[in-house]
């Protein structure tokens, strides 16, 4: 492969590109993101070629499997082009049908199309749907019509422009105000102003100096870095050697979490790629300026993705934060000026100085710019990523385009910003989303997981989750943080198991303030977040808990019974057989009754029964 | 693992002690588990203290000092599998298994662990067995797909592709109150409408009642 | 470079590079820690030592006093509400995972925490400051001992919790612990070291006797350390220091 050396060079090579695409031409995209390979869509990708050949159609339709489209509810999911129709939840044995059918004959099948949840009605086309139609999917739209093994699909879109407008007509001082100008905020969680990031690392005298992409997307349910990493590689380097050569640094590492296998064989593949056509390495695109890049995956720890911690283990030492007194930009990753951001942070970057600040700063509100990919995830219609401007409000996510909570439940709260973030009530889901409105209400952006939870779900249980969790990934270096997240774990354990006291919340929300003030980190510092916000806004479950011993929700075992309603039970036994205890007795076809005093509230007798016969007190 | 074998890591490593995670991802990827004299090795190899190796060993998650079993389950413990009843599916699978999270039979059969969130929230309550994940999990599910691994009827563990008709699994998804009744499929058995079955059982004769299957 | 500054409103120029804490100790103002010890680096663990910094102009932050750098017109408050209250729930939530450790409950008790708020099981005096695993790798530079896990169940141990290879049995992990939760003592020929309970035993030694009065004295593990660090093999005399001290 001969190196890219010229803009002539790039422009002739996407001309060509784009000219051997024909865009009537039969086409089969398949999402092949982590979510849908656990779905089978591999399988069914396997299904399709051995069908085409089957009906010699091998050479006339192409199949191309893509990065997450976002839509993970529905996977795995067909888009077939040039009709943009969109099949969902396809299995194996649908293939026959969608070739004969849908490829052959043109008719569409209507039990494989998305159907809008309240009126019944199909539709057809992918942009049509709600979910896609809402959104705004500047960085995620890529992952759709893109192979994220192939080089030569990210520059026919247009890829590496950017870095080639960057090198070579713009200097490093005109990059970073153009990111100033952009107002983009660090997506990661701090919501950093990154121009102003980069700017302060240039700044910094040092022979050498290094850039991270800080992968470690540690908050459970949010896997929008993930998807992005394994769906476009080549945005987030190409956005890294742009950076570094804004900030004057010549290696680079994108840490990826250990669990992400897909991410770290997709970006691995797309280093070397980028290498060999000169977009990375050894005198880049001829201008001179060398830049690389390394993958490091991380040991499974969540404290990892804070910056010091994750530059420790980039240096072999265990993942323990140090005091920022003095900034990473200043001295970071062994001693040298570090500028870390996040996955989409960097994916920002090339849309930026390609399309210039003000169309990006056109996009969100004032003081936070642009779109945000959100892992909409939980009680929800429509689980996946939602790529929207900021501004838009919860509802809109949630009930709009999200499809609102299934089974008719009511929504309860929506967590955001992960361990770090609270949780909202129903009463502000008029709440614009944005790094400044979310801290208002306790909560904060985070990385951008939003995790719903209906009238299923006990709060005081949501807040015992977190705290468990952060115990657990705590490094447990510093006092507040390690003794504070044990007492408050013990504090909630016993309030769940109905041995709450009434000094409770007041001795939690003592200590949170007191992890707010003293924590080395902000895995510290704002670890109480859940607990506060709960307490704040869902007093009332605190108070059943403690003061009634009982849990509105049904979710603390020991405050619930089960009982079996003798005028509903037709004694099947199908409860009796699965009891682990067992604890239930009863003849067949005669109304059965759970032995309350063994009883271990384990559930399954509810699970199993098919007439509503056992009850939950 | 040879020490052979370490050297060729450690090589490649250019016995770099910054990059010592990676070297001990490398030698667990071989090895299933980091062996004491191992990292004994490595410590003097690399000149690292044998107390930070230690340290970062029992540090990151995904080291194991101890051998694991020969399937490894992971059950994700993430805030969306979290909702729709994640912990009581793990209460499940220890019952089943009689070991607690984060440990391993005394048969070398099974390593039980938790995991904090794999990115597939879609499909939760997601339980990864031997590296698939299998999505949309239940207790009565995940105990089923047990019972078949002891069997070893299973093999190895195949993706679950979305079921048209999902099984009754209350934690997961209630019968929507607004839409038909969806038919609710158990194996072996056809479904019948609950008042046909209580007629049938009028009619026939009595019998002894069976002790219930345990 | 000087800096000029105050803490609880007293001004002091210092060199650039001080941090808060040895600026405080020249005033002669006592703030309390833990984790500090003058003979290594500041390790920011225990959090005892916090106060509140400010610049004047509308910033302040709370910040621990022991690596802290000052800077020109920073304000120190070293006892305002919030460092009051906070230190005083950190002691509290060190006392009641420590209760049995005397130098805890003096610090505690004089900041006015008298009793845990939360219990524990007695028995375990480790508060996990650090200092002897970083006197050891830093001061002795053997690295002997160190951390093992993480969160609430961080832990002082020695790799694999056998005896470590490297120990020479100097003690200065002893000298060093503020709860005096290590310990080393000689038991006949034998030196062993030891935390918390003396089956808890960290290494045992065989002590080489002194040549002059024969009482078992230095461990193995000890003269090959100082030879090897002053480069002098085998010419070390093995004298104990009642008997005049070792040729050096």
């Amino acid at each position: 492969m001969e190196k890219i050396r010229s803009l002539r060079q790039l422009e002739e090579l996407q001309r060509s590109l784009v000219s051997k695409t024909d865009p009537d031409a039969p086409t089969l995209t398949l999402c092949g993101g982590t979510g849908c390979r656990a779905y089978g869509c591999l399988e069914v990708v396997s299904a399709f070629r051995q069908e085409l050949k089957k009906h010699k159609l091998s050479r006339k339709v192409a199949i191309r499997t893509t990065g997450c489209h976002g839509f993970c509810e529905k996977g795995p999911m067909v888009l077939l082009s040039p009709q943009e129709i969109f099949y969902q939840q396809v299995s194996e044995a649908d293939v026959p049908e969608i070739v004969e059918k849908t490829l052959i004959n043109g008719e569409t099948i209507d039990r494989l199309l998305y159907k809008d949840p309240l009126t019944g009605q199909s539709i057809v086309k992918e942009f049509d749907i709600p979910f896609y139609k809402l959104q705004n999917r500047l960085l995620l739209g890529t992952n759709l019509v893109i192979d994220p093994t192939s080089i030569t699909d990210y520059i026919a879109q247009g890829g590496y422009q950017a870095l080639w407008k960057a090198l070579t007509s713009m200097s490093p001082e005109e990059i970073i105000n153009e990111v100033k100008r952009s107002g983009l905020r660090g997506r990661g969680g701090g919501g950093f102003p990154t121009g102003r990031k980069w700017e302060s690392c240039r700044k910094a005298q040092a022979e050498n100096k290094y850039i991270i992409c800080n992968a470690d997307e540690g908050d459970p349910g949010a896997y929008m870095d993930r998807s992005l990493l394994e769906g476009n590689p080549h945005c987030v380097i190409e956005g890294m050697v742009i950076g570094g050569y804004a900030i004057g640094a010549r290696e680079g590492y994108i840490y990826v979490r250990n669990e992400y296998p897909l991410a770290v064989a997709h970006a691995g593949k797309a280093l070397k790629t980028a290498r060999s056509y000169g977009f990375l390495g050894h005198d880049i695109l001829g201008t001179g300026f060398s830049f690389d890049i390394k993958i490091t995956k991380g040991g499974g720890a969540f404290v990892c993705g804070e910056s010091t911690a994750l530059m420790a283990s980039l240096e072999g030492r265990p993942g323990e934060p140090r005091a920022k007194y003095i900034h990473t930009a200043e001295r970071g990753l062994f001693d040298r000026p570090t500028n870390l951001n996040n996955v989409e942070t960097w994916a920002n970057v090339p849309l930026i100085i390609l399309n210039g600040s003000s169309s990006f700063a056109a996009l969100g509100t004032d003081g936070s710019k642009g779109t945000k990919i959100f892992s909409l995830v939980g009680k929800i219609n429509n689980t996946g990523l939602v790529e929207v401007p900021m501004g838009i409000t919860l509802k809109e996510i949630i009930f709009d385009i999200g499809g609102g909570i299934p089974n008719g439940k009511r929504f309860k709260a929506v967590q955001t910003g992960g361990p770090s973030g609270g949780c909202i009530p129903e009463n502000l889901l008029d709440l614009r989303v944005d790094f400044d409105e979310l801290s208002k209400a306790g909560s904060m952006m985070g990385s951008g997981g939003m995790i719903v939870m209906d009238e299923d779900n006990c709060m005081v249980d949501v807040a015992r989750y977190f705290v468990t969790f952060l115990e657990e990934e705590s490094c447990g270096k510093c006092t507040p943080c390690r003794e504070g997240l044990r007492r408050m774990r013990e504090i909630l354990t016993r309030v769940c198991e109905g041995e709450g006291t009434e000094e409770d919340p007041d001795m939690l929300i003592k200590i949170a303030m007191a992890m707010k003030a003293g924590s080395l980190c902000d895995l510290g510092r704002t670890a109480a977040n859940p607990i506060l916000t709960t307490i704040r806004y869902f007093r009332h479950e605190y108070e059943a808990h403690i003061g009634q011993r009982k849990c509105p929700a049904f979710v603390c075992k020991n405050l619930v019974q089960y009982l079996i309603d003798p005028k509903k039970c037709v004694g099947c036994q199908a409860c009796a057989r699965v009891c682990p205890v067992p604890c239930i007795k009863g003849r067949k076809k005669k109304p059965h009754v759970i032995n309350q005093a063994r009883c271990i509230h384990c559930g399954s007798c509810f699970d199993a029964c098919r007439f509503d016969a056992v009850q939950r007190t | 693992m040879v020490l052979k074998q370490v050297d060729q890591i450690l090589k490649h490593y250019k016995y770099d002690s910054a990059d010592i995670i990676a070297i001990l991802q490398d030698v667990q990827e071989g090895h299933r588990f980091l062996p004491q004299d191992v990292l004994t090795y490595i410590a003097d190899k690399v000149n690292i203290s044998l107390s930070r190796i230690y340290h970062l060993a029992t540090f990151f998650k995904a080291f194991s000092l101890e051998p694991r079993g020969r399937h490894v389950l992971h059950v994700c413990m993430g805030t969306a599998c979290h909702v729709r009843g994640a912990p009581r599916i793990l209460d499940a699978v220890e019952r089943s298994l009689k070991i607690k999270a984060g440990t391993t039979a005394s048969d070398m059969s099974y390593t039980l662990e938790t995991v904090n969130c794999i990115g597939a929230c879609a499909m939760g309550p997601v339980v990864v067995v031997d590296g698939r994940a299998q999505g949309k999990m239940n207790s009565l599910k995940a105990e089923r797909m047990l019972q078949r691994m002891k069997e070893g009827e299973a093999g190895e563990a195949k993706p679950v592709v979305v079921e048209k008709k999902e099984a009754k699994g209350k934690v997961v998804q209630r019968r929507p109150r607004k839409q038909a009744a969806k038919k609710i499929e158990k194996p072996h058995k056809k479904k019948k409408p609950v008042a046909k079955v209580r007629a049938r059982a009028s009619r026939t004769p009595k019998r002894p009642a069976k002790r219930a299957r345990r | 470079m000087t800096i000029s500054l105050t803490i609880d409103g007293t001004p002091i120029e210092v060199k650039k590079g001080t941090t808060i804490l040895k600026a405080a100790h020249q005033l002669g103002i006592e703030i309390p820690s833990l984790c500090h010890n003058e003979a290594v680096e500041p390790y920011g663990a225990c959090r005892v030592c916090i106060v509140e910094a400010a610049d004047g102009k509308g910033w302040s932050r709370i910040v621990t006093s022991c690596n802290y750098e000052v800077f020109d017109g920073l304000q120190v408050n070293t006892h305002s509400e919030q460092v009051t209250d906070t230190r005083k729930v950190i002691l509290d939530l060190i006392l009641s995972s420590h209760p049995e450790a005397k130098a805890v409950q003096e610090l505690a008790t004089r900041y006015g925490v008298t009793k845990p708020s939360f219990v524990s099981q007695p028995g375990d005096d480790c508060i996990l400051c650090g200092l002897c695993v970083r006197v050891c790798s830093e001061v002795v530079g053997v690295s002997a001992l160190g951390f093992a896990h993480r969160g609430t169940t961080r832990e002082l141990v020695t790799p694999f919790g056998e005896a470590s290879p490297t120990c020479i049995g100097c003690g200065s992990c002893v000298y060093v612990c503020p709860t005096q939760c290590l310990h080393i003592t000689d038991e006949g020929n034998r030196r062993i070291l030891y935390k918390q309970r003396r089956e808890n035993v960290f290494k045992e030694f065989d002590l080489l006797p002194c040549t002059a009065c024969g009482k078992p004295f230095l461990p193995r593990e000890q003269l090959a350390y100082v030879e090897k660090k002053f480069d002098l093999p085998g010419q070390l005399a093995q004298i104990c220091s009642s008997c005049g001290g070792r040729k050096l």
